[in-house]
């Protein structure tokens, strides 16, 4: 169901800083609507929800979490760019009561938009445990905001809040209190509010929130600054730089540090306990320079063991009676071939998300997401640091490194966790490199039928080289990285319906996006086949394939057939040398070895084309397929002269 | 009290730490403010490993645990917390 405006009442943001339980409390408010339409918002990372509480229909949107607004990452500015271009009319900020100083930077730099804002305190049981006392009565008079306790993950304080939202909603009187900054930054503040206003778009309450960033972050506004107003922004800059001796954005952080360490002295109370609570004990444990790798290694088997078992049984039970459904058109093949390859290749597609690609996606999905509420994500990261930066990345690739030896599709998925766009686009072109189960069933096939199981470990460690040098290459060429600076959150509890939710959030996104594309993709790729563009892919590919390889000629429509899906290579190259068994082909063992490297090093398939394009854009997918190419065909070529000396 | 000056990779580990300075670029800065880490905050460095990032702990504003690169270690700056004699 599409969201029809005229239907809404008011639009309610939720916002807060990663970890908060924003997500949890989003999920909740979802479960208690009335009527309702789930769907993905314009970017991946907003959800949006609309529920019918208090006689109102409301829309509720759930933007991404951000340690603050003036974030350097390009997904934490989406929550920028949305509370100022959207029309909201209430913000509810999710603050983690057990993290309290910290969230009010948040809470403060909110308050600077001057909507109406309601604070839900959130996890307040957390802090309870932690020995924080918090008065929400005085914080809500010093923020000028109604504060409900919560705990979300329960479900309390849940039905309080949407009350006071629709409270405050109906009322429209309240608006949070102005946190002013010392005298100097006020006045610059001050003076430049009037020349701000024609940048405002006619939002005219804004304008001390613009005023505010065009000192502290002028690049967040997306404005261009008549020549007036960029002298006056020069000289409040100089000025302040002078006074304070630092730079203009950190003089504004810290005094909203100041503000919000005031305001959290002023409501909450801290006791401090001598005794270490279990969770922390078990966490040091975790993190422990030693036995934090043996955790490691144990969380890490069960999830991919998880993911390999579930993956590989779904995909046993749905394959065969799948493949019985290819009888259904059988009768086609003569009596209409055009349409019997038009149906296969879109058979092959549909076969290629539920056969091969969902059994393992989904367990991989679920499992993450439990992964991630318990805050173990983190730790990994933290413990596998080290061993990535040796090729200029950060500890949070190996999830999707690993996955990457099951499919490359969901292993793409998985690098959403990665917050900086440049590592995120790294492991996205490194992991075409790693082999999927598909390929590693075509090197153990062809090992087992030539070379010997030795050649196949030679190949798997010569894919580890090639992944270490591209990774140090690509990351050399680009941009140089922010250090690691990573939030390691308190250990949490997860909880099965939200992970089933987010799950499901997820499938849905997916089974959108992929399938039509799969499917169309595949179609074209089964014209190919009924017009026998065979023998013109292979004339295209005989200059490399045969002159520089020497490879049979045949196998160059074989390459592109695997690119629909790479298990199919092996079935593709016997047809194509006309013989029925593998170790019947006419190829000496040095050909297949280096035909192993070609196949193993080029582009994946398909569905990963699809996949990266949309998760990076296509000028990454055609570099990452581009690149991935003639790194096969360099490794090819050195195996070729290696193997002939 | 002791006054000396030490990169926060270099610092030892259990004891109150004051930040002092913070060379590090904009980006790097930013970030660290964000999650709420400045200068003259107190912190505690909870691990001390070779192969790995620093792990601390902001006690100005009871917050979680951050893990910091050895990189910008280096360039973090902190001194021993007077708090340490009390």
């Amino acid at each position: 169901m599409k969201i029809n405006n005229k239907n809404i009442d008011y639009t309610i943001a939720l916002v807060g800083q990663p970890n908060s339980g924003k997500s949890t409390l989003f999920n909740v408010l979802a479960d208690i609507k009335v009527s309702t339409s789930n769907f993905s918002g314009t970017s991946v990372q907003v959800s949006q929800t609309v529920l019918t509480y208090g006689g109102l229909n409301l829309l509720l949107v759930d933007l991404p979490g951000t340690y603050s607004l003036n974030s350097a990452f390009e997904y934490e500015k989406i929550t920028f760019d949305y509370l100022i271009n959207s029309q909201i009319d209430l913000i509810i900020n999710v603050v983690d009561a057990s993290l309290l100083t910290r969230s009010l930077e948040l809470t403060v730099e909110l308050s600077e938009i001057g909507k109406q804002m309601l604070v839900a305190l959130n996890m307040y049981d957390e802090a309870i445990n932690q020995g924080i006392d918090i008065d929400g009565q005085k914080l809500s008079d010093v923020l000028g905001t109604d504060v409900v306790t919560t705990m979300a993950i329960f479900g309390k304080g849940v039905k309080e809040l949407m009350d006071k939202a629709v409270q405050n909603l109906r009322d429209k009187s309240r608006r949070p209190s102005k946190f002013l900054f010392t005298s100097n930054i006020e006045r610059s503040i001050s003076s430049i509010e009037d020349d701000i206003e024609p940048y405002l778009n006619g939002q005219n309450e804004f304008s001390r929130l613009f005023a505010i960033k065009a000192i502290e972050n002028p690049e967040l506004l997306n404005i261009k600054m008549n020549s007036q107003l960029k002298e006056k922004m020069k000289i409040i800059e100089k000025e302040l730089i002078q006074d304070r001796n630092q730079d203009v954005f950190e003089i504004i952080s810290y005094e909203r540090h100041h503000i919000a360490m005031k305001l959290s002295k002023q409501i909450s109370k801290f006791k401090d306990s001598r005794k270490k609570p279990i969770k922390q004990k078990f966490d040091e444990l975790l993190l422990h320079p030693f036995f934090g790798y043996f955790f490691l290694l144990g969380a890490l088997f069960i999830y991919f063991f998880l993911i390999f078992i579930v993956g590989d049984t779904i995909s046993g039970l749905v394959e065969t009676p799948l493949l019985k459904l290819t009888e259904l058109y059988e009768p086609l093949a003569a009596s209409s071939p055009f349409l019997w390859y038009s149906l296969n290749g879109a058979f092959m597609g549909v076969m290629g998300v539920f056969g091969i690609v969902l059994p393992y996606f989904l367990p991989l999905i679920f499992l993450t997401s439990v992964y991630e509420e318990t805050g173990y994500t983190s730790r990994i990261a933290f413990l596998l640091d080290g061993l990535f930066h040796k090729i200029g990345l950060h500890g949070k690739s190996i999830v999707p490194f690993i996955l990457g030896f099951g499919c490359t599709v969901p292993a793409l998925y998985a690098s959403r966790i990665i917050e900086s766009k440049r590592d995120r686009m790294i492991t996205g072109i490194l992991l075409t490199f790693i082999p999927c189960s598909a390929r590693i069933a075509v090197i153990f096939a062809l090992a087992a039928a030539f070379t010997g199981p030795l050649w196949a470990m030679v190949v798997f460690a010569f894919v580890l080289l090639i992944i270490s040098i591209s990774g140090k290459a690509l990351s050399k060429v680009l941009t140089k990285p922010l250090g690691l600076i990573l939030e390691i959150p308190n250990l949490k509890l997860p909880s099965l319906k939200i992970s089933l939710e987010k799950t499901w959030g997820k499938l849905k996104e997916f089974m959108k996006e992929a399938v039509v594309f799969l499917m169309f993709g595949s179609i074209l790729l089964g014209w190919f086949e009924y017009f026998h563009l065979g023998a013109y892919i292979d004339s295209i590919f005989a200059p490399v394939l045969n002159n520089l390889l020497d490879l049979p000629i045949e196998l160059g429509s074989t390459l592109v057939f695997g690119f629909l899906r790479k298990e199919l290579i092996i079935v593709m190259a016997t047809q194509a040398l006309g013989v029925t068994t593998l170790s019947a082909l006419p190829m000496t063992v040095e050909q297949i070895i280096v035909f192993v490297i070609f196949v193993t090093l080029y582009f994946p398939c398909l569905a990963t084309f699809i996949v990266m394009t949309k998760e990076f854009g296509w000028k990454t997918s055609v570099f990452s397929a581009v690149f991935s190419i003639a790194v096969a065909t360099i490794s090819a070529l050195l195996f070729k002269i290696f193997l002939a000396i | 009290m002791n006054d000396s000056k030490y990169k926060l990779i270099e610092a030892p580990i259990e004891e109150r730490l004051k930040i002092i300075e913070i060379v590090a670029g904009k980006d790097a800065k930013q970030r660290l403010y964000a999650l709420g880490i400045h200068i003259g905050d107190e912190i505690i460095k909870l691990s001390n490993t070779k192969w790995r990032p620093q792990l601390i702990q902001n006690l100005s504003n009871g917050s979680s645990k951050v893990a910091i690169g050895r990189g910008l270690s280096e360039k973090i700056y902190v001194t021993k917390s007077q708090l340490n004699e009390n």
